[in-house]
């Protein structure tokens, strides 16, 4: 296996190639494949489907119903009101610009996790001593629980007496000393973002770390004596040979930046509010957080769920527009 | 070849930049510590050695809490329910990586397609259910909606195919049946993807909050994130007690990390290599 | 080399030696864990159960009343405590498969949410006219919806001034008083106030909720009688609100409380950033508690005198109950003088019972006093299911007038028409 991945065709072959179409042909072995296949997986499918499938349809049930405002009856009473909530999810402005900033969001935490996971990954390949104490130290955030970091953050980035405002005084920079830096729109993502590459980088920077070992050194050695950079060897042999790492985190990548919001309920909770055309909007007013609000404060469920498959939908667009350029590119 | 001393130097920088970015990535970590040795009202202060440390906050949090309870809780509820996810996700993932059978790529995407539905909308409905089922108030009402986890199986999947099918094909020759099959060979094989994937179910379900307190009406049954909210009362948040139990909540996942480190890199590395 | 030939070569060891035991014996336990891990039930099936959300303190009293309300009246109650956060999510979940208790502990503004969507017992034949004009009027009314009574306070709470006696006097103002007015206020902070230090006068929080303190004492109405419009932008609620927008921006004696990320006013009290905070009378154990020598004053009166907005908790009691009289019962117990009495001084807190008032004496709890006295002229908040709704629309606009970017009338403007929107629709 490793000797396979370490050659470049190989790799590329994996990647980019479909597996071979199947036979539709059923033999006998395909039969006694089939029962064995449905045996293993009925523990995961049943519990799937009793506990997974059913709440997928019912929550496409639910876009196209809402909750009668006179009780609190979501299984039997609920009123059919066709595609209104999606009608009144299009007009919906905060909606709209809460998938402004997803986006925003997924734009800033996406390149950065890959960039800050690659650094420590190329720190760390190294033949150094402490090389294993500083990796279990990069990867330790990634145990503690978001909610939890959100706090610590809150403290770290707080006004007046945060010990970050403090730090920056001391060399001069006040900028940020008054509000904080979740009091302020324009570094208020930023701020969310950067706690949230701190806590993910471990993650990235294993599996980085794994796939550049794996890269073998003669093709590192026959770049040298071509004369080739540090930089012009990273650029040629390293970022490609990691590339589906990179596909992987961008994927990863995205459906977790969609569905983001339990970091910006610790930290913000969707604020401060921005100025745009005349309405006050929230600086990290996600849709995973608009989700959120709409069905727990406002109980709102069949307009959560429009929102959830609208989101949905955005995903997977993404997801491929994210493959397709990442496939053809190299 | 470099001369010596220029490698001496780049090892240096090397060593700088290691220290740099441990620095900052454990920061948070660190502010979490000392934050819980402050005095109760001083946590929002830039004090990075307290002038009163104290550790009445821990003291706190283990006597006054029940918090030995919630602990327990959360261990049998996180253990049991990383096992048998971890047992059903590779019980799938050899099927879905090695095996062919109708219906097969269909039913694959269409569990993934299950991921991108944002967690919350799934309470509601899984509620209902299991309180059809009679469940509340117990611990399966905690582990068992979340055994079937489609992430991992694709971790599993993805690793399980990298292991060349001519093993399995051997071991039948020798007679092994199905079952032993997968144990005598997928699972010792798949140890790097098991283990990561124990680690990640049960790092969820530490953590899980708001699930945990909807299906327990009883305060014995409540897990440590249950337990940590109620440092969050209508008015205040007691800052230094919330971190102090944090602490303590983080020890064992810690501590498993540690133990399962090896194999979790080697896992994680496979399952996204063929993604 | 690789993995592969290694374990194709320890092929036929690994098939004898596979870990069986272990894995039967792991699977086993998980099982055994599985199906015994439901120890909930056994117990007696309790009479009563009540959903709670006291905090560590109010926790334990609460539970003493409880086991003398089962000993009254012979019955077992089920006391749970919820943690805050998720207290109301929880119970919308459990009100849609009907496995709500018989009781719960609610916001005053949940529970307007509950009433309009019937879930809560109307009280109206369970509590007596008499036992009614026990009840603090401005918390009674907090539980009436649609002119039923749907609950009996637990707790009431409303505003005062918070401030601190030791910049008081390092700015050489008398300590022992607070601001009476609002231009007083004003002077007073422009004394307190080094912005270098990063020490003001006062800290102001942004949400309607701390807010409508400035509306009251302009005579400003937050919703029409109707409940369907709301009326903050009014001239009186524009010039209250331009007030706390001054503070900020014209006079420089708030800090900057009201930001999201900033220092909350208590936090930012306890450190001596902020002279003057308004707070409830939940804050005063814990400030007690820092040592920080602190007064309580009544509300900076404006125009309309000296107001605060009325918060606090009411018990419910569920429609599906199955016991209504035993648990209005238990809520009159709540209630009740005696027990009031015993809640207001073992906690400090202001009794909701008007005849447990006199427990609070200003020699015994000098800033209970003054709460209790700030509650006589309280107003309370116009009961509607939209109100947390109402606070997200609210806030946002209300912030950019601090923040400069609106003035106090385009803020209000904006923020009413969505509200009259919200309110109008459905």
């Amino acid at each position: 296996m490793r000797s396979r991945r370490g050659s470049e065709s190989g790799r590329q072959d994996r990647a980019e190639t479909p597996e071979p179409k199947r036979s539709p042909r059923f033999g006998r072995s395909r039969v006694h494949d089939s029962l064995t296949a449905y045996t293993f997986l009925a523990p995961f499918v049943v519990i799937f489907g009793v506990f997974l499938a059913y709440p997928v349809f019912y929550s496409l049930y639910l876009a196209l119903h809402r909750v009668p405002t006179d009780s609190f009856d979501v299984f039997g009473g609920l009123v059919f009101v066709g595609l209104s909530n999606f009608a009144k999810l299009m007009a919906d402005q905060k909606f709209w610009w809460s998938v402004l900033m997803t986006l925003y969001y997924a734009a800033l935490i996406i390149p950065t996790g890959i960039a800050a996971s690659l650094a420590l990954a190329l720190l760390l390949h190294n033949r150094l001593k402490w090389v294993a104490v500083f990796r279990s130290a990069f990867f330790m955030p990634y145990v503690l629980d978001m909610l939890v970091i959100g706090i610590v953050w809150t403290l770290i980035y707080s006004p007046h007496v945060g010990i970050l405002v403090r730090i920056l005084e001391t060399v001069g920079i006040t900028a940020f000393s008054e509000k904080g830096f979740l009091g302020m729109p324009g570094s208020a993502m930023p701020a969310v973002v950067f706690a949230n590459v701190l806590k993910g980088a471990g993650f990235g920077m294993i599996l980085y770390l794994s796939a550049i070992q794996n890269i073998p050194r003669s093709l590192y050695e026959a770049a040298e004596i071509d004369g080739a950079s540090g930089w012009q060897r990273f650029r040629a042999i390293t970022l490609p040979l990691v590339k589906p790492i990179t596909l992987f985190m961008v994927i990863i990548g995205t459906i977790s930046a969609l569905n983001a919001f339990v970091e910006v309920y610790a930290m913000t909770s969707g604020g401060p509010n921005v100025d745009v055309g005349g309405r006050a909007l929230g600086a990290t007013w996600v849709t995973g957080y608009y989700v959120f609000d709409t069905f727990y404060t406002q109980f709102k469920l069949g307009y959560a769920a429009a929102m959830s498959y609208v989101l949905l939908a955005l995903t997977l667009i993404i997801s491929l527009v994210n493959r397709r350029f990442l496939r053809s590119e190299v | 070849m470099e001369a010596q001393p220029g490698i001496a130097i780049r090892r240096a920088l090397v060593y700088v930049g290691l220290t740099l970015a441990a620095i900052v990535v454990l920061f948070p970590f660190f502010w979490m510590v000392i934050t819980a040795v402050k005095e109760p009202g001083h946590a929002f202060t830039a004090e990075v050695l307290p002038r009163h440390p104290t550790l009445d906050n821990f003291r706190r949090v283990l006597s006054d809490f029940g918090f030995g309870r919630y602990f327990l809780n959360s261990v049998i509820v996180a253990t049991t329910a990383a096992f048998f996810a971890t047992l059903f996700a590779s019980l799938a993932g050899y099927v879905f990586a090695k095996k062919k059978f109708f219906g097969r790529d269909k039913l694959f995407g269409f569990l993934l397609a299950s991921l991108m539905i944002p967690g919350m909308m799934y309470v509601v409905p899984q509620f209902a259910i299991i309180n059809a089922f009679g469940w509340m108030n117990t611990y399966r009402a905690m582990i068992v909606p979340h055994l079937a986890n489609v992430f991992g199986l694709f971790l599993m999947r993805q690793y399980m195919m990298t292991i060349p099918s001519e093993l399995l094909e051997a071991a039948k020759i020798d007679g092994a049946g199905e079952w032993q099959v997968f144990r005598t060979i997928m699972v010792p094989l798949s140890i790097p993807i098991i283990a990561t994937l124990f680690l990640l179910t049960f790092q969820f379900h530490w953590n899980n909050f708001l699930w945990q307190l909807i299906v327990t009406n009883v305060e014995r049954l409540y897990t440590v994130p249950v337990g940590l909210a109620l440092f969050r009362s209508q008015h205040e948040q007691s800052y230094t007690l919330i971190m102090a139990g944090s602490c303590i909540s983080v020890l064992p996942i810690a501590a498993l990390f540690f133990f399962a480190q090896r194999y979790f890199i080697e896992g994680m590395t496979m399952g996204a290599l063929k993604g | 080399m690789t993995k592969a030939t290694a374990a194709r070569g320890a092929l036929r060891a690994m098939m004898r030696t596979a870990p069986k035991a272990m894995v039967r014996t792991a699977i086993v336990a998980g099982a055994a864990a599985l199906l015994l891990g439901g120890c909930g039930g056994g117990r007696e099936q309790a009479t009563l159960t009540v959903w709670q959300t006291y905090n560590d303190e109010e926790s334990p009293v609460f539970r003493e009343i409880v086991a003398s309300f089962e000993e009254a009246h012979g019955v077992t109650v089920e006391v749970v405590r919820l943690p805050f956060a998720g207290a109301e999510p929880k119970i919308q979940t459990a009100l849609t498969t009907r496995t709500e208790p018989d009781i719960a502990r609610v916001d005053v503004s949940f529970l307007a949410k509950l009433a309009s969507k019937n879930a809560l017992l109307s009280l109206e034949e369970y509590v007596p006219r008499e036992f009614r004009e026990e009840i603090l009027p401005v918390a009674l009314s907090s539980c009436v919806y649609d002119r039923q009574l749907m609950g009996l306070p637990d707790q009431t709470n409303g505003l005062c001034l918070f401030y601190n006696r030791e910049l008081f006097r390092q700015a050489g103002l008398d300590p022992d008083r607070a601001p009476a007015t609002w231009d007083e206020l004003i002077e007073y902070g422009e004394r307190l106030t080094d912005a270098d230090e990063g020490v003001f006068g006062i800290g102001v929080r942004n949400s309607l909720w701390w807010s409508l303190p400035f509306f009251y004492t302009h005579g400003a109405q937050f919703l029409s009688a109707d409940g369907r419009h709301c009326r903050l932008n009014s001239k009186e609620g524009i010039a209250a609100f331009q007030l706390k927008v001054d503070l900020h921006r014209k006079h420089g004696i708030e800090g900057g409380a009201w930001r999201s990320g900033g220092i909350q006013n208590d936090l930012g009290f306890q450190n001596g950033r902020y002279a003057m905070i308004l707070n409830g009378p939940w804050a005063v154990e814990n400030l007690k508690r820092t040592g920080i020598d602190f007064g309580v004053g009544l509300i900076p009166a404006g125009p309309e005198g000296s107001r605060t907005n009325v918060g606090g908790n009411n018990l419910v009691i569920f429609k599906s109950t199955k016991r209504p009289e035993l648990a209005a019962e238990f809520l009159k117990f709540v209630a009740s003088e005696e027990i009031q009495r015993m809640w207001a001084t073992r906690l400090g807190q202001i009794p909701v019972n008007v005849r447990a008032m006199d427990a609070i004496t200003s020699e015994e709890h000098p800033y209970l006093a003054v709460f209790a006295k700030q509650m006589e002229t309280a107003i309370a908040r116009p009961q509607t299911p939209y109100y947390p709704e109402i606070e997200n629309l609210m806030n946002p606009e209300m912030q950019a007038a601090l923040d400069g970017t609106k003035t106090a009338k385009e803020a209000l403007d904006a923020a009413c028409e969505e509200i009259d929107d919200l309110l109008a629709g459905e």
